[in-house]
């Protein structure tokens, strides 16, 4: 279900219309807490239901990512009307490995995602999700 | 995949030429996003946002990261440039003055009218360049 916020006029966006958002596009940006200083990358992207699956290299600040706490956001905005919208997930990175059960492997595997960071073992990461919340906002008069 | 580092001088032409930026901090340990709208005072970051919101309480005095980016929806090649700095209330009226200045219009409405300011205290930006950006992932 849609709530409005009227003093602000933002919408917040029901589980399903967030999960069908985030769906719809392939990059993402993920925010990371390394040393008390939050990151914040773009990724490439696809959906495994509902957790975001992206894959990086080892070594990198993403891959120091795996099993902590991430937000990983995906929105669509227009400066010039003033509107948009901007879904994030909250949940946990976790990098899939072959201690993972083979169905799940066979999933994330099979997802069309590139890695941008250099590296020769790209790492596959999953999103798996705690809360995803969205919040839309349409121009006003 | 090439992964450039972008030179600093050109972070900052970049940051300088947007408009829209995604801004993260850590809340509780747990790291919180969103979209906002910015413009560039004296090199920093400065964002306009409402008394009692979410993001108002997160940015009190917090080190923040700050993210503009472009990336091609289709060959997926673009850039990212990352801001890393302490948030601060803008409170001196002189600053004040030229935050209110700004190209700053709020999108949501209903008193927006403070100004945070992030500090650049770290910039760095980095070019992706994807040969293959049909999601094959076999550029190898």
């Amino acid at each position: 279900m849609t709530t409005v916020d009227a003093k602000s006029g933002l919408e917040r966006m029901s589980h399903d219309e967030c999960v069908e958002l985030l769906k719809s596009k392939d990059v993402g940006r993920l925010v990371v807490v390394d040393g008390g200083r939050p990151l914040i990358f773009p990724v490439n992207y696809a959906m495994d239901g509902d957790a975001p699956v992206f894959r990086t290299a080892s070594g990198t600040k993403l891959w120091a990512a795996s099993r902590s706490p991430v937000a990983f956001e995906v929105d669509e905005v227009d400066s010039a009307a003033r509107s948009g919208w901007s879904v994030v997930v909250h949940g946990v990175a976790q990098e899939i490995t072959a201690f993972d059960s083979g169905e799940l492997q066979e999933r994330v595997y099979g997802l069309p995602v590139n890695p941008w960071a250099k590296g020769d073992k790209p790492s596959i990461v999953r999103v798996a999700p705690r809360l995803i919340t969205g919040r839309r906002v349409r121009q006003h008069d | 995949v090439e992964l450039q580092p972008i030179p600093v001088n050109e972070c900052a032409l970049l940051l300088a030429a947007g408009s829209v930026g995604r801004v993260g901090v850590s809340q509780s340990a747990l790291p919180v996003v969103l979209p906002v709208n910015y413009a560039v005072l004296d090199g920093d970051i400065v964002i306009r946002t409402g008394a009692g919101t979410k993001l108002d309480a997160a940015l009190a005095g917090a080190v923040v990261a700050f993210e503009i980016d472009s990336v091609d929806p289709i060959y997926h090649e673009g850039w990212s440039v990352l801001v890393q700095g302490r948030a601060h209330e803008v409170v001196d009226p002189d600053e004040l003055k030229r935050a209110r200045a700004l190209p700053l219009e709020p999108w949501a409405a209903g008193g927006r009218d403070r100004f945070v300011r992030i500090a650049t205290e770290r910039m760095s930006g980095r070019r992706i360049a994807l040969p293959n950006g049909n999601g094959n992932g076999g550029h190898q």
